[in-house]
């Protein structure tokens, strides 16, 4: 079942059962783990950059387990609707929220072989579904019957459909420079090294790459464009009615789709499954099938977590933007760098022939992206280790340790200090 | 007789709804356009996280477009003023740090001098500079909260930490001094209450060590993003003779350009006898008076302080750290004005006394109270969003606006 | 019920009248958006079964995601009450009935005198129609391919193709409908500049911020 599949609905019961159950053993767990894991990864991240520990008690080891003894403490909580809400619609949007995020991770393939569905057209479906995620927010600031949290859920819907657009055109540059909208095969033609990526193909993409990222920011609400749950203006924004396990579906779905869309990240710039050195080519062309899947899946998680990690890091670090300069921004910058691409892109795979000038500003371009990605490591380890450092050092000196003047003989008993 | 549950009315008395009576005052915009609006009420707070304290603001908006901004104050009000009446002079300094509860050490340190100025007494030279050494280690504290609180307004997370990081440092100073971490009462009538421990002037050289290279990474952090300028630059701007119109003090008005700082203008500690500057905004990312430029002068505060705490640690005499004051403390009939340059603003304290021990009259005349009143005006053409920015870094603190 | 196609038809069916239902008999505004919802995405539903999962994408993107989004956002922010209820004269719930049953017997005349088109392969291997090349549809069933209009072939490039060449004239109709359109909404938000720069912000207008 794990395979290539075409139309779902014309299969017969068996193997429509079969996936079925493949949907709840492996997808439904896989967006709960990526939950929660996401969840603990936030608070030890923020807690690193904020010079703090984070969760280290529940479980022993770095409180593993506080998303899971979080989720306990919101099963048992209270379901509270506000009395003036419109409790029909109240219930609907979190599932609203969460089940794109969830059908999303239909087309996403996790390597070669790890499709569930393997549509044609993916990229628009995947586009499609995350769409949805609008509704979900709109109706929970509506539902709850709170200005402040209208307020928080028509900021959150104007941002998020301001910005599709950059979204969209910078998920058709990729798209028409590998000649598919399908993921999977998109992903299949960044094998063999770290020049074959997408990002590295022509300098159009290398910036449509940081535009589809930023676009991620502003889709999945996280800094600086976080301001629909901007804790300190609107106390939470479209979510601040719901509590328990209404309030952990928006929570996973922040998180599943923030994983979400890393992982089209990866897929469409930043080389799918593949490693930097070309081994999991070699492994998928020598017939390793499935340990080349298994390697592939694995590669592809720790990219796109890689990315979410960049997201929080982002989120720890950066104000927020106001809504007229989050809409400026998507507006008068984001959408014409957008523009630009598509067509510099079209013309690009149009004039430029593959040969060894492509291969040439394929080089370059690797090269200036590594040497970044480089110094930002660089930049991150002398970060943890000075700071390491700096706090040895500035403790002060323990009061016992400061040597206690001698009194100088005399009747008088001196003055201290 | 009245049934249970019945509320209690006088015929003829119509209380205002207190909460309510705002509402049926929205009136229709019209525009030239061809959508005619309505006006929104918005109320924010008092339970709010960016009013920094019990503040209620309620705010007339067009969409994002603020028509009115009134401040609704009084949530913190402890009739602090009327205790005064009623207590004696020594009896009142822990009330004072109740003021502004982030700046305890200036408000016993205002306190203190006025009786002082009223009663005749001088203290002593030992007392002056550990005045002046707690004080300024407070104004650090105080900008410190400002800076992480202000960050956390404007969605960086991460200021706060650090902003209370160094923080814990001093206040872990201030609890060796006297034993408490935010309400001191140490600077009393006379000098302070007690000397400080051997080994404090040492660790507070060692504070201000690690405390120098702190500023360069709050700049880099938050002062110059170009997200917190695009958020505070330009907005709530504050013209100079408007800030001296409505009586703004502190870094508020400093922030308007307005070269005005109590420690240079009126000397009266030691402060003569230390170097520092007065910092003003000068319009360094929009306009002079903007948010960033009241913000920017704290921090730059902040390093002015340091250098005051590092000179006065040098020049720490020995010797008394307390005059003679008798316990029932009688100052002669007189009223007494003085004020003190607070970290948000000019302090004052007009005492009268009638020759008992309790004063007749105490009145403060609190900062942020004075500070808090240009909001309206400046809040007109404002966004939603701007309001927060506004606030913070007028930085009110609602123990002083209500006392 | 030989195979899912069936139930799922039916189960998509199901919601669109659902959804269609509760947008006419629904009380609440708010709610009948919320009613469209389902009748799109059953839409949606219908063009995936049909195998055009490129219609049926964009289905999701342009109405349920764009669409219904904007007819939500004028529901909510100009419904003075939220519960606001229709009370139709009897005269209009006349002339509403009429023209419905005109309507009604006007498509289920031309829904049942239509010869539907049902695709050769279809009809012949009701299990699994995988995506056919023009040279399996040969293989498959010979002569066909001259009677294969625009439907069968390969999805999206072929709709890209048709919309560029065979379908062009509608194509820039559409965009010039869309340029009229922004050009609207553009006028009707414009800010309004006030009389006099005011002391709270440096630049007057509101274009000054940011």
């Amino acid at each position: 079942m794990i395979a290539h599949i075409d139309y779902i609905p014309f299969f017969s019961w068996p193997e429509w059962l079969e996936g079925l159950i493949v949907m709840i053993a492996v997808y439904l767990p896989f967006v709960c783990l990526v939950a929660m894991f996401g969840i603990w990864w936030e608070r030890k991240v923020s807690a690193d950059i904020q010079s703090r520990h984070g969760p280290m008690r529940t479980g022993r080891w770095h409180g593993w387990a506080q998303s899971p003894a979080d989720g306990l403490k919101l099963l048992a909580k209270e379901d509270l609707i506000p009395v003036a809400a419109d409790r029909p619609l109240f219930r609907l949007a979190p599932y609203l929220s969460f089940v794109p995020a969830f059908a999303a991770l239909v087309v996403l393939p996790f390597s070669a072989r790890f499709i569930f569905v393997d549509m044609p057209i993916s990229v628009v479906f995947l586009f499609g579904i995350l769409a949805l995620e609008v509704l979900g927010v709109i109706l929970a600031g509506w539902a709850s019957n709170s200005k402040w949290a209208l307020y928080g859920a028509m900021r959150e819907a104007c941002q998020i459909v301001s910005y599709e657009i950059p979204l969209g055109l910078s998920i058709l540059v990729p798209a028409l420079a590998a000649g598919t909208l399908s993921l999977a095969a998109i992903g299949e033609q960044q094998g063999g090294g770290l020049h074959q990526w997408l990002a590295f193909r022509n300098p159009f993409l290398f910036v449509s790459c940081f535009v589809f990222f930023i676009a991620t920011l502003a889709d999945c609400k996280r800094s600086p464009f976080d301001l629909p749950e901007s804790e300190s203006e609107l106390v939470a924004g479209y979510h601040v009615e719901y509590s328990g396990m209404r309030w952990v579906m928006f929570f996973f779905a922040e998180y599943a789709v923030m994983y979400i869309l890393s992982a089209v990240a990866c897929m469409l710039y930043l080389g799918a499954w593949y490693d930097p050195f070309g081994i999991v080519l070699w492994m998928e062309k020598a017939g390793y099938v499935w340990s080349s899947a298994v390697i592939g899946a694995g590669i592809i998680i720790v990219k796109a977590f890689t990315l979410v990690y960049v997201q929080m890091w982002l989120r720890w670090t950066l104000p927020r933007l106001r809504i007229d300069q989050v809409l400026s921004t998507c507006v008068k910058v984001l959408l014409p760098l957008a523009c630009v691409n598509l067509i510099g892109a079209a013309l690009w795979s149009w004039l430029v022939p593959a040969g060894w000038a492509q291969l040439a500003v394929q080089v370059l371009l690797t090269v200036i992206g590594t040497g970044g990605f480089l110094f930002f490591v660089g930049v991150l380890v002398r970060a943890m280790l000075s700071r390491r450092q700096g706090l040895r050092l500035t403790l002060l000196t323990p009061w016992h340790a400061i040597p206690v003047a001698e009194p100088p003989p005399g009747p008088e008993p001196a003055s201290n200090g | 007789m009245r049934e249970h549950g019945q509320p209690i009315t006088t015929p003829g008395l119509v209380i205002p709804d207190p909460v309510n009576y705002d509402i049926g005052r929205e009136k229709v915009v019209e525009t030239d356009s061809d959508l005619r609006t309505e006006e929104m009420l918005i109320n924010m707070g008092p339970q709010h996280p960016s009013t920094h304290g019990v503040l209620r603001v309620m705010l007339r908006t067009d969409g994002e477009l603020i028509l009115e901004a009134t401040p609704h104050i009084g949530y913190l009000h402890r009739c602090a003023e009327k205790i005064g009446e009623n207590v004696q002079y020594h009896q009142f300094v822990p009330y004072t740090d109740r003021f502004d509860y982030l700046a305890a050490m200036n408000n016993n340190l205002a306190y203190a001098m006025a009786v002082e100025k009223l009663a005749g007494i001088e203290a002593p030279k030992r007392a002056q500079y550990i005045r002046v050494i707690v004080a300024e280690l407070n104004r650090i504290a105080s900008h410190l909260v400002m800076f992480g609180t202000y960050g956390l307004d404007m969605g960086a997370f991460t200021p706060f930490i650090y902003g209370f990081r160094e923080r814990e440092l001093i206040l872990d100073l201030f609890e060796a001094a006297c034993g408490a971490r935010l309400t001191y009462s140490y600077v009393t009538i006379g000098g302070v209450r007690e000397d400080l421990p051997e080994g404090w002037v040492r660790k507070a050289g060692e504070f201000l060590d690690y405390f120098q290279p702190k500023i360069k990474e709050y700049n880099d952090l938050l002062s110059y993003n170009q997200i917190f300028i695009k958020r505070t630059a330009n907005v709530g701007v504050i013209p100079a003779d408007r800030a001296i119109a409505y009586g703004l003090s502190g870094p508020v008005l400093r922030g308007s350009g307005v070269k005005w700082d109590l420690r240079k203008a009126t000397p009266d500690l030691v402060y003569d006898q230390l170097e520092f500057d007065i910092c003003v905004g000068e319009g360094r990312m929009g306009q002079v008076g903007d948010s960033w430029d009241r913000y920017f002068v704290r921090i730059l505060e902040m390093v002015q302080s340091a250098r005051i705490v590092r000179q006065a640690l040098a020049k720490l005499p020995s010797g008394d750290y307390r005059a003679k004051v008798p316990r029932l403390l009688k100052p002669p009939p007189g009223e007494v004005y003085y004020e003190t340059e607070n970290p948000r603003g000019q302090l004052g304290f007009y005492i009268v006394s009638d020759g008992s021990p309790v004063p007749y009259r105490l009145k403060a005349r609190g900062p942020s109270f004075c500070n808090l009143s240009i909001l309206n005006e400046v809040a007109k053409d404002c966004l939603l969003g701007d309001i927060p920015a506004i606030l913070g870094s007028i930085d009110v603190v609602m123990g002083e606006v209500d006392r | 019920m030989g195979n899912m196609e069936t139930v799922l038809f039916y189960g998509f069916a199901a919601t669109a009248l659902a959804g269609a239902a509760g947008v006419l008999l629904s009380r609440n505004i708010v709610r009948t958006a919320v009613w469209l919802l389902a009748t799109l995405a059953a839409a949606g539903g219908f063009y995936f079964l049909l195998g055009a999962s490129f219609v049926g994408a964009v289905q999701l993107i342009i109405y349920a995601g764009g669409t219904l989004v904007l007819i939500i956002f004028g529901v909510m922010l100009t419904a003075r009450d939220p519960r606001v209820s229709f009370e139709p004269r009897r005269i209009e719930i006349a002339a509403g009935a009429l023209v419905c049953l005109v309507l009604a017997g006007a498509l289920v005349w031309v829904f049942l005198g239509t010869r539907w088109y049902q695709s050769p392969i279809a009809q012949r291997d009701g299990q699994g129609i995988a995506r056919l090349t023009s040279a399996q549809i040969e293989a498959l069933a010979p002569g066909v391919k001259d009677r294969l209009t625009d439907l069968d072939a390969e999805g999206t490039a072929n709709i890209g193709r048709q919309l560029l060449s065979t379908y062009l004239v509608p194509f820039e109709v559409v965009s010039l409908l869309l340029l009229a359109v922004l050009i609207g909404a553009a006028y009707l938000a414009r800010p309004r500049v006030p009389a006099s720069p005011k002391i709270g912000s440096g630049a007057g207008p509101k274009e000054g911020r940011a």
